[in-house]
């Protein structure tokens, strides 16, 4: 397929093939039709003078009437419209900031005080309430705290008891030689152990006596 | 056989002016010389030559040469307060000389572009107009009258081709028209439509 009207020449201004164009039917270069300007004009054209377009007086001079009247009207417009807007500004006046600042902090801080108020009374409503839940807290956990002591004087006069009970067996120090001399009298021998029938296998070795030489003073050794 | 002249036409008619002053006595001083171009106002344009120095030649070849002119200069009947330096102008080929059975033409022609006084305000565009009205009547302003537009004029050539702003309370003598209307070339005129 080929563009239509077009030569190697306009495809190579606008630099694809012109055998691979998927739809170039539709394609038609409008602007590129012409020579690239560096080209100087074609041998056909050389001698020919473009003419000179003649125009009437009278429309030269409507034209120019017309044209003045436009780019005056314009001008005046277009003045008259900057003026306008300079004049619809608000003027830059220190005085009159500083007021409608002060005025504005006026404003702004009575719309605090009202807000500062309004939450006052939500706070007095709601610390109220946190002071009696905490009373109550309060009184609940003292209540807690006295059961609380007197099961732990049960509990201590109970233990007082039983040790009053087992201070009998203890051993003091006029009780100390009688038992030390019927530690020494039944040794306990622990080196024995149980089958499954129940009967009792005693150790190979016999408990090894206190040793007396240990007991020796220092000064003997000497 | 006549001359046929081949190539883009111009509006310039006449000489360069080292063609017209090389040719004549003592270069052609106190003598009148016009430049065509200007020949369309009705007032009197026209040079007289005070003192001729040539320049060097150009160059370029095939440019006309330029000369250096003290000349006193009248245009559109102004006379210019001081002799006028012209040099770089001169090479124009469009400068003619003024014969001097016929230089009381321009001597004596006394025109003066008449002294046109322009409008200071004009309508505003209808709808801005009503728009502004509005606005002035929402502000808590009088609308006693229509909203005018101030015109701003371009002042600069204001001497020679001599206008003016009207004066307060002053009457224009130009009436500028503003609006599309029936004078103008584009507008269809009224009896070519009732025609159609």
């Amino acid at each position: 397929m080929r563009i239509m009207n077009t030569n190697t020449l306009t495809t190579g201004i606008t630099r694809f093939c012109d055998t691979f164009i998927p739809n170039s039917v539709y394609t038609q270069c409008v602007r590129w039709k012409r020579k690239p300007i560096w080209l100087p004009p074609v041998k056909s054209k050389m001698f020919r003078i473009p003419k000179r377009p003649v125009i009437s007086t009278e429309e030269v001079l409507e034209l120019q009437r017309l044209n003045n009247n436009y780019r005056t009207y314009m001008t005046s417009l277009r003045s008259y419209l900057c003026h306008f807007e300079m004049q619809n500004k608000v003027q830059l006046d220190k005085e009159s900031i500083k007021q409608a600042e002060e005025e504005d902090f006026q404003t702004c801080s009575a719309i605090n005080d009202e807000w500062n108020a309004e939450v006052a009374k939500q706070r007095e409503v709601r610390l109220a309430n946190v002071r009696e839940k905490r009373k109550k807290y309060n009184l609940r956990k003292l209540l807690d705290k006295e059961k609380h002591e007197i099961k732990r004087k049960k509990y201590v006069d109970k233990q007082i008891k039983k040790a009053k009970e087992e201070a009998v067996t203890f051993i003091t120090a006029e009780n100390v030689d009688a038992a030390i001399e019927e530690c020494l009298a039944n040794i306990v021998d622990h080196n024995r152990a149980l089958d499954l029938q129940g009967n009792w296998h005693d150790g190979t070795y016999s408990p090894v006596p206190p040793l007396e030489e240990t007991q020796k003073p220092a000064v003997v050794k000497n | 056989m006549p001359i046929k002249f081949i190539g883009r036409t111009t509006d310039f008619k006449g000489k360069p002016l080292w063609e017209i002053l090389g040719n004549l006595k003592d270069f052609g001083v106190g003598r009148l010389v016009i430049r065509n171009r200007f020949q369309r106002y009705p007032e009197p344009c026209y040079m007289k030559i005070l003192k001729v120095a040539a320049m060097p030649p150009p160059d370029k070849p095939h440019t006309d040469r330029k000369v250096i002119v003290l000349v006193e200069r009248v245009f559109r009947g102004l006379k210019s307060p001081k002799p006028v330096q012209m040099d770089s102008a001169t090479y124009k080929a469009d400068y003619m000389l003024v014969p001097k059975d016929q230089e009381h033409l321009y001597l004596e022609n006394n025109k003066s572009p008449e002294e046109k006084i322009l409008p200071r305000t004009t309508d505003l565009p209808p709808l801005l107009s009503q728009i502004i009205a509005r606005q002035m009547k929402a502000r808590g302003d009088k609308v006693s009258e229509e909203p005018k537009l101030t015109l701003k004029y371009n002042f600069e050539g204001a001497s020679i081709k001599s206008y003016r702003l009207a004066e307060e309370g002053e009457s224009p003598t130009v009436k500028l028209n503003f609006s599309v209307d029936e004078s103008s070339v584009f507008f269809p005129k009224l009896e070519e439509t009732t025609s159609k």
